[in-house]
């Protein structure tokens, strides 16, 4: 797919670009929260606490949490669908939102994705683009089939709404979207709607199209693998605030803390004793790192991932092996273990190898990665 | 004739396709619904043979007449105006009340709607007490040296009255569209560039076209039928042409040709509103959450915008309420007569009554046969069961009079004829009414009760009939209202001396009894009132926003 932006960019917008790379100058940002916080009217508790976000120009940024952690009312308060209760929101430098100013989302020139995609349904495809692009445009329909191309949907300007499918009206909500030129694209759990198989092909499509065009976007979703595998920065949030904002690889290796550890990926947590970096459990020894300064012998709460967690055979009666296999799921690619040790606790195992472990047989763990163990204090 | 069920209706082809019952229907169902749907049709079937009898030349020369071409003309001009009038007041007031941050909305929707129990009669009486050219608000206007207002007999009265009466149909229909509006796609226009007016036009009204158009189609039939309020204001249309006609009885085949006339009038709106609902699918994207719609803040336009729709309401509730009470005190105060009113209220109770009965029980196998089953009987007896919503209540009285003349003597004059008419005219809207609760019933319920050995009648009448006993209950309530409200098939078929609030009102109303108009008006606003702004007011109930 090689169209770039620039293709269908018009002339006066040379100084949007300029204006572009001057806001991505790294004390600003494209998009930047300050400190924003926001409460619904009459609610007594806030949505968004003392949000902190930077976004550079060209960044792709997915805010990743779960429903009704505050996740959309962030990406609606970028937009402007909500006012801001207080903090600064920049949008290219300018202060669009404060306790004081609210600048209408039809003044903020950002493509928005909704969830139910939100095409209008008395227009067709064609109609639905045009809808944003300046009247004084010339070139209205070369920009139109440019974007319907790089959409991958083209010579379909004349077709109504409802007779395309899920992933097609998605595409055309975002060529209706990057039509407008965007300072920056919001998606909102765009492809919660679609099955699986169409949602990962949308999404790699969506990303090269950010990439192409260097647009900055920021993806909302609840789907941890989604997050992973698109952006350069996930912004993990819970319980109304930002725990962590980082690369997938780090955030994923190195969560802050237990919450953000659990919200990318599947876990277990047992308790450990710290010492000489390596911590004591119940299921063994193992090597480990920490991120926060840990004293010896001190009682820490450990992380263990189950794709790191390797079990190996032992004879019924090794006082050594400390795991009991309590059950066990086929899961195609891997087999998935239930173990269980003397103190009760309980952690799980994806193992992939030929070896069969039946239940209640005793095993051995052991880490596959010496530092993939994180501790936390309690 | 209540459109707001009838749109509904349209509303849920897609719901209704899903809940189809694969089974074949109950033998008997489709019998009963057959024999109402026949019943249904019998008027007009009536007037189109009696037609063919009675047209020769000489008919047809005094049909064709300059006279008649005159009516017509008044009868487009009046229709025309009133819809664009009333539409544009209720898109407006429908806005507000749904999309902004307007305080008081709950009382505000009640003022706007509460109008649809003043039948047109009594508005057009307190219009000429206060808007004729020496009337109360000439009086009023004197301080400022105003002598004389403007005639307010014809069509400006004619066109204030009926935009009053059926602003509040249209209204409910808008609002009701604008409530399932996905929001999203209003926030899709801002995010585009475009703001909160520019969007109003180029997404709001767009997508609302087919409640429009369902909400003026219903006010041009209602101005249509309308007969008291037009011969009041002495706006001479179709339907009052045809009472004239009829009520001097030189000759009865010319009313029947008239009257077939207005039903083409009346098909021909039908038709062009079916024509203007267009191509795009207009329900709802997805079937996902319910989307919380933010409300626009108005800011300094906030209490400007409540002054206007405080106007509305100040026109079209509370003049004509206190114009009414006004004659009724100043008459008391003057000794006047009230004469006995018990008769009335108790004729009009009772006969409401049975109206409501009886079309409940005629429309509970048609709504029941044509949501629950597939039938190849059910477009038939849809259209049939329907036809009375085109029907102006003057066509189907007139033929039931001749019909009974000539084929059924005994019922002429009898309860049972008015009785009839009633459920022809209203049985659509209660149709409506009971088929949107079924809709809501999902048939695994009826499965289920199946399943657990029931008989037939027994899961009717232990499951089905509970579930939608709320639509049953306010199908009942508005032909029960549009009883009351009833006035020229009534005064063509009520047995001689039984008079009913609408026929006592209409009398004293002619005849220039101010005192008895007012308390008789009052009485039927009263108790046409309170189940109005009982069902309202539950109705808001599932406007909860957030």
């Amino acid at each position: 797919m090689k169209l770039s932006f620039n293709k269908f960019k018009r002339l006066s917008n040379e100084q949007e670009r300029k204006i572009k790379s001057e806001m991505s100058s790294e004390d600003t940002g494209v998009i930047h929260l300050d400190d924003v916080t926001h409460f619904y009217q009459n609610d007594s508790s806030p949505t968004i606490e003392n949000l902190n976000l930077r976004i550079k120009h060209g960044e792709f940024i997915s805010i990743l949490g779960e429903s009704g952690a505050g996740k959309t009312t962030t990406l609606r308060m970028i937009a402007g669908f909500e006012k801001i209760s207080s903090g600064y929101l920049r949008i290219g430098g300018q202060l669009v939102g404060s306790n004081f100013l609210h600048v209408p989302p039809n003044h903020r020139n950002l493509g928005v994705v909704f969830q139910d995609y939100a095409l209008f349904p008395h227009m067709t495809v064609y109609k639905n683009i045009e809808f944003g692009i300046s009247k004084l445009e010339e070139n209205k329909k070369d920009i139109i089939n440019n974007i319907l191309s790089m959409v991958g949907m083209p010579g379909y300007e004349n077709k109504y709404v409802h007779e395309l499918s899920g992933g097609q009206q998605q595409r055309v909500a975002i060529a209706r979207a990057i039509a407008i030129n965007p300072i920056a694209l919001l998606l909102d759990e765009p492809f919660s709607n679609l099955d699986r198989v169409l949602g990962r092909e949308l999404r790699k499509d969506i990303k090269k199209i950010s990439t192409n065009t260097e647009t900055t976007t920021i993806l909302v979703t609840h789907d941890r693998e989604e997050a992973l595998a698109i952006s350069d920065r996930v912004a993990v949030v819970s319980n109304r605030k930002i725990l962590q904002i980082d690369t997938p690889e780090h955030i994923y290796n190195n969560p802050l803390t237990p919450d953000v550890a659990k919200l990318v990926g599947p876990c277990d947590f047992i308790q450990g004793n710290y010492n000489k970096n390596y911590v004591e459990t119940s299921f063994g020894k193992f090597g480990t790192k920490f991120l926060e300064k840990i004293d010896n012998s001190e009682e820490v709460l450990v992380l263990i991932r189950p794709s790191d967690v390797n079990l190996s055979p032992s004879s019924t009666n090794d006082k050594n092996a400390l795991g009991r296999v309590i059950s066990r799921e086929y899961k195609g690619e891997y087999d998935e273990y239930e173990i269980i040790s003397e103190s009760g606790e309980i952690i799980h195992s994806r193992v992939n190898n030929l070896e069969k472990f039946s239940i209640d047989s005793k095993v051995f763990v052991s880490m596959s990665n010496e530092h993939s163990v994180l501790v936390y204090k309690k | 004739m209540n459109l707001v069920e009838f749109n509904f209706m349209n509303q849920n082809k897609f719901a209704k396709n899903i809940l189809h019952n694969k089974s074949k229907p109950p033998t008997l169902l489709i019998i009963l619904a057959l024999l109402v749907a026949l019943l249904c049709i019998t008027p007009a079937l009536y007037l189109l043979f009696r037609s063919f009898e009675i047209v020769d030349n000489k008919i047809m020369s005094i049909v064709l007449t300059k006279n008649v071409f005159l009516v017509f003309f008044r009868t487009i001009s009046i229709i025309i105006l009133v819809s664009v009038v009333s539409s544009i007041i209720s898109i407006f007031a429908a806005w507000v009340i749904e999309k902004t941050d307007v305080p008081f909305k709950k009382i505000l929707t009640l003022g706007l709607i509460l109008p649809l129990v003043i039948p047109s009669f009594i508005l057009a009486t307190t219009v000429v007490e206060l808007y004729s050219p020496k009337g109360q608000l000439q009086k009023f206007l004197s301080i400022f040296g105003v002598d004389r207002l403007p005639e307010i007999y014809g069509l400006p009265g004619a066109t204030f009255v009926l935009v009053i009466m059926t602003y509040p149909y249209v209204f409910l229909i808008v609002r009701g569209a604008l409530r399932r509006l996905d929001p999203q796609l209003l926030e899709a226009s801002r995010s585009l560039g475009y703001g909160p007016v520019k969007t109003f036009f180029f997404i709001t009204i767009p997508l609302l076209r087919p409640a429009i158009a369902a909400g003026a189609l219903l006010v041009a039939l209602y101005t249509l039928s309308d007969y008291g309020g037009m011969a009041l204001l002495r706006y001479n249309t179709f339907t009052v042409n045809i009472m004239t006609l009829y009520d001097a009885s030189i000759n009865r085949s010319l009313p029947s040709i008239l009257s077939l006339l207005l039903v083409f009038f009346a098909l021909f709106f039908i038709f062009i509103e079916y024509f203007t609902r267009g191509k795009g699918v207009f329900h709802r994207s997805t079937s996902g959450a319910e989307k919380i719609s933010k409300h626009i803040e108005t800011g300094i336009f906030k209490w400007p915008l409540v002054l206007i729709l405080l106007l509305i309401i100040l026109l079209s509730l509370l003049t004509p309420i206190g114009v009414l009470f006004y004659w009724l005190i100043r008459g008391l105060i003057n000794g006047n007569d009230l004469l006995p009113l018990l008769n009335p209220v108790i004729n009009s109770l009772y006969v409401a009554f049975l109206a409501s009965f009886f079309t409940i029980l005629t429309a509970l196998p048609v709504a029941l046969l044509i949501t629950r089953y597939k039938h190849k009987l059910n477009n038939f007896i849809e259209f049939s069961s329907y036809i009375g919503f085109g029907l102006p209540g003057i066509v189907v009285a007139l033929s039931l009079v001749f019909l009974s003349i000539n084929l059924f003597f005994p019922l002429y004059q009898s309860m049972w004829l008015l009785i009839f008419s009633y459920i022809v005219l209203f049985i659509p809207a209660s149709i409506g009414s009971i088929r949107a609760s079924v809709l809501q019933v999902n048939p695994r319920l009826e499965d289920a009760a199946y399943s657990l050995g029931k008989t037939p009648i027994k899961v009717m009448s232990k499951v089905t009939l509970p579930l939608i006993m709320p639509g049953i209950i306010s199908g009942g309530i508005i032909v029960f209202l549009l009883t009351l409200k009833e006035l020229p098939a009534t005064l063509i078929l009520s047995p001689i001396g039984y008079d009913t609030l609408s026929t006592t009102i209409w009398g004293a109303a002619t005849e220039a009894f101010f005192t008895r108009t007012g308390g008789a008006s009052l009485i039927l606003i009263l108790i046409a009132g309170i189940p109005m702004a009982f069902m309202t007011l539950k109705s808001s109930k599932y406007n909860i926003q957030k």
